[in-house]
């Protein structure tokens, strides 16, 4: 079918691209844009690999078409380390916390956990683990997850207290 | 990361000698999200490969049509086994010393075994071009209980083993059997059950499971003609092992065959065995001289590649009354699907199996393993480094809670 | 994983949307979240020719009441449900429902339309509006017509909506204050679709059951309610033998298929459980 225009902005860059309405935004981030963080880990989505931070959402975006983005704002696992190259602190506490193994489930993962601390500040466990529960890893078991989860949420919240 | 030069003493101060916590140097990159698996390789000029695959797990291939594949813009070759047949390359060893189909030749054998490889500009017009391949089967009863294999009047599966009453492992007694492998003793085994005051048996089937790892299994492959050279990036967990089977279905010498194993989403012994992806990939580079990338999608990862487990194990325990084990048994039926692509890489075709007599002292044990082809996907592989070694372990342990509630525990008579 | 090629619509009014249901009829499908078309499509089950996004309908995204009336967007996502502090107030079975439906990334998406308007048995919000007595608002070309709940699941995928007519909005009688609720869930894991569900709503009166609604997930063709259990605990005190007759009531109408998530006696058997747990649940709840 013909290609419809899309415009759309990743990681604070605007794009303009051509591409069929079939092409699922996965795609257009890892094919068109040569985004590569968020991968592909199934076809149901269930995994979650995929996950990215669209309009202030968790969105799976192998279940969006690219053209239904089109005006939207994303965010990527790239889109969060610092203009300086500094790390954010999820992805610190991920490397601190041992919160990943084949690094797969990673991008996803912690662009999931950026927004659950935007929706919520201080989750106890339970609300760590309900919060990821549409990301699946196959090599961790979680438990490393959550502490590094955790422990971004207690270092962003000492850097909100400070700055006060 | 920083660029100062520290000092000796700074240096060693810092590294603290043993136990000094250390953070993986790998993890900089996967947290930023800039990991190179093997999907994230771009080339230029790659195409992408995408296959046609059986929706019987056991028929004839009467017929393949590729007219309306090849018409379909964007479409650089289909290709099936009449095309890799005057290359030899069909078919292709597997490590357990078996050969397998890389595609469907005359037969199919498993529900979604490859039959045709599309090559295409890229995985969208692959992916209708697959949609366009017509396949006329004719569909066969299929055999899947492997406690059935070995029936007299079992349906033959294995149309090119015809008449070879040999294969890597010993002699076949059957057109389904593969290998027969015996461990310890059988006679002093048989009389000290026979003469037991106690014996326990218990029949466990672990099933098929699946690796699963979250990244699928995929590969690029890029010939250049010119030099004589080939390089193939690719999710491999055993890159030495693909080099030798390359070299030896393309006739390229290994010295001048690359394989390159990036960033791995994880493999848990799915990654090890060679599979018809690649060598696909390998020979329509080969044939269209600009790189080919495959990457499966996850159904097509569960569906065709190696799966784990699928051992059927009879045991007998038999004990003193006061539960002392006097011996063991075990006779298992092992489940290769239709090619035993095993990935255990020991020279015993049901890998350590044998140390099912666990860490108790067990005075004579006997094992048996059995393996047999069915209508099912071809494998099996070391889940998690196995080799095996699970299914043992799971099995003695079941055995002596088995024998503990007869009423005989080792060191007492009473379960705990 | 990859779908068919289609042409892609952007409606920037109802009546556009409609227009274009009308002018492509069975070629065409609207997309509300997306989250239960779009894996269809992905696995070619599905392969619409023209695609309708709803996106844009900003009108069908609300949340408000009116008297005696919750009135709800189709449009409105699960994320927005949980969120609403007019629904946690007056209507709080819907927000147990919400979590209780895929995962975080899903409910951002999913919307309400699209759980309750394509007839999928799976779906936990059909129920629920069965026990509610919800009405279904959907305007057509040439007229706006209400399908109560209780009318509108036929078979699998088979609904009372016609081709050319969009699901707007879902009106709910606003339950009574201090009304008991619960909707139980039996799943394989989290995210999953239900083994078996129930969902009740009661009152109470003085330590006795004035009503009681009870509907079920996921073990037939539609959502079903079971009018004759709800009735086993009118009139009592909701006590341990009203629970188990109302449970078996529930189990008779069953008929679920035998699948991954069990064989029928098992899901029928997991049906009991889960009303009794919801009644006992919803009569906690009740003031």
């Amino acid at each position: 079918m013909a290609e419809t225009h899309i415009k759309l902005t990743v990681n604070h860059r605007d794009v303009e691209i051509l591409a069929e309405p079939r092409l699922l935004l996965i795609h257009l981030l890892r094919e068109k844009l040569g985004i590569t963080g968020p991968h592909i880990g199934c076809d149901t989505s269930h995994c979650g690999a995929c996950t990215v931070d669209m309009n202030g959402k968790s969105v799976k975006s192998c279940t969006v078409f690219a053209v239904q983005a089109s005006g939207a704002q994303i965010t990527t696992i790239e889109g969060l380390v610092g203009a300086d190259g500094s790390l954010h602190p999820l992805q610190e506490a991920f490397r601190e916390h041992h919160g990943l193994q084949c690094g797969f489930c990673t991008p996803g993962m912690i662009t999931r956990a950026y927004r659950l601390l935007q929706e919520n500040p201080n989750p106890s466990e339970g609300e760590i683990r309900q919060g990821i529960s549409g990301n699946l890893c196959r090599c961790t078991g979680y438990l490393t997850i959550v502490r590094a989860i955790r422990a971004a949420a207690e270092q962003l919240s000492n850097a909100r207290e400070a700055a006060e | 990361m920083t660029t100062e030069t520290q000092s000796t003493e700074e240096r060693t101060q810092k590294l603290e000698g043993l136990g000094t916590r250390r953070k993986r140097v790998e993890d900089v990159r996967f947290t930023q999200g800039k990991g190179n698996y093997i999907d994230d390789f771009k080339l230029s000029g790659m195409l992408f490969g995408a296959f046609v695959r059986s929706p019987y797990g056991h028929a004839r291939v009467k017929s393949i049509n590729k007219e309306g594949a090849l018409a379909l813009p964007g479409v650089r070759a289909v290709l099936t086994a009449e095309d890799l047949k005057p290359l030899k390359l069909h078919w292709m060893p597997t490590l357990a010393g078996d050969v397998q189909a890389v595609l469907a030749d005359e037969k199919v054998l498993f529900q979604g075994q490859e039959v045709a490889f599309v090559v295409a500009e890229d995985r969208y017009v692959a992916a209708d071009a697959v949609d366009l391949v017509e396949v006329e089967y004719e569909d066969l009863p299929a055999l899947v209980d492997p406690n059935q294999s070995m029936a007299a009047a079992a349906l033959v599966l294995r149309d090119d083993l015809q008449g070879k009453t040999s294969g890597a492992h010993g002699p076949r007694k059957h057109h389904n059997h593969i290998f027969t492998w015996e461990v310890g003793d059988a006679e002093g085994t048989a009389r000290a059950i026979s003469d037991a005051q106690v014996v326990a048996t218990e029949r466990i089937v672990y099933q098929r499971v699946h690796p699963c790892p979250l990244e699928t299994c995929g590969c690029v492959a890029s010939m250049d003609k010119v030099n004589g050279h080939l390089t193939v990036w690719g999710t491999f967990q055993a890159p030495h092992a693909v080099r030798t089977v390359a070299s030896l279905i393309s006739g390229i010498p290994e010295h001048k065959i690359r394989i390159v194993s990036p960033d791995i989403g994880g493999g848990f012994g799915n990654k090890v065995g060679v599979y018809p992806g690649y060598i696909c990939s390998i020979v329509g580079s080969i044939v269209l001289g600009v790189p080919v990338k495959w990457v499966e999608d996850r159904m097509e990862n569960l569906q065709a590649t190696a799966f784990a487990r699928d051992y059927h194990m009879s045991g007998e325990i038999a004990a003193t009354q006061d539960g002392r084990v006097t011996a063991l048994r075990v006779h298992v039926l092992a489940d290769h699907g239709a090619f035993d692509a095993c990935a255990d890489p020991t020279k015993y075709p049901a890998g350590f199996f044998s140390i099912c007599t666990g860490s108790y002292d067990i005075p004579v044990a006997h094992v048996t393993v059995e393996g047999v082809y069915t209508n099912k996907a071809p494998g099996g592989v070391a889940y998690r480094c196995s080799f095996r070694v699970t299914e043992a372990s799971y099995f003695i342990e079941r055995m002596i809670d088995v024998l503990a509630q007869a009423g005989h525990g080792p060191g007492g008579s009473t379960a705990p | 994983m990859i779908p068919a090629p289609f042409a892609y619509h952007r409606p920037q009014s109802l009546q556009e949307a409609i227009g274009l249901l009308t002018q492509h009829g069975q070629d065409a499908r609207v997309v509300a979240g997306g989250h239960s078309l779009i894996p269809m499509m992905k696995l070619r089950l599905a392969k619409p020719e023209h695609l309708v996004d709803l996106q844009d309908l900003g009108e069908l995204r609300v949340i408000r009441s009116e008297p005696g009336t919750l009135v709800i967007g189709a449009m409105t996502t699960q994320h927005e449900l949980i969120g609403s502090d007019l629904l946690a107030a007056s209507c709080p079975i819907i927000r147990e429902t919400s979590l209780l439906i895929a995962d975080p990334q899903v409910r951002y998406c999913g919307t309400l339309g699209g759980n309750l308007a394509n007839g999928d048995p799976g779906n936990d919000m059909p129920a629920v509006m069965l026990a509610l007595g919800a009405i279904y608002r959907a305007q057509g070309p040439d007229d706006e017509r209400d399908i109560p709940a209780s009318e509108y699941y036929r078979g699998i995928y088979s609904t009372a909506l016609l081709d050319e007519e969009i699901l707007t909005s879902i009106r709910i009688p606003i339950p009574a204050d201090g009304h008991g609720w619960a909707y139980e869930k039996q799943k394989r894991k989290v995210g999953d679709y239900a083994t078996a569900a129930a969902a009740v709503v009661l009152t109470m009166a003085d330590g006795v059951c004035t009503s009681a609604a009870i509907a079920l997930t996921n073990l037939a063709d539609t959502p079903l309610f079971a009018q004759h259990a709800g009735e086993a605990l009118v009139g009592t005190g909701v006590d341990e033998a009203a629970i188990a007759e109302a449970a078996r009531r529930a189990q008779r109408i069953t008929s679920p298929a035998a699948d991954v998530r069990g064989p029928v006696d098992f899901r029928v058997h997991v049906a009991g459980v889960m009303v009794q747990r919801a009644i006992v649940r919803a009569r906690a709840r009740a003031g």
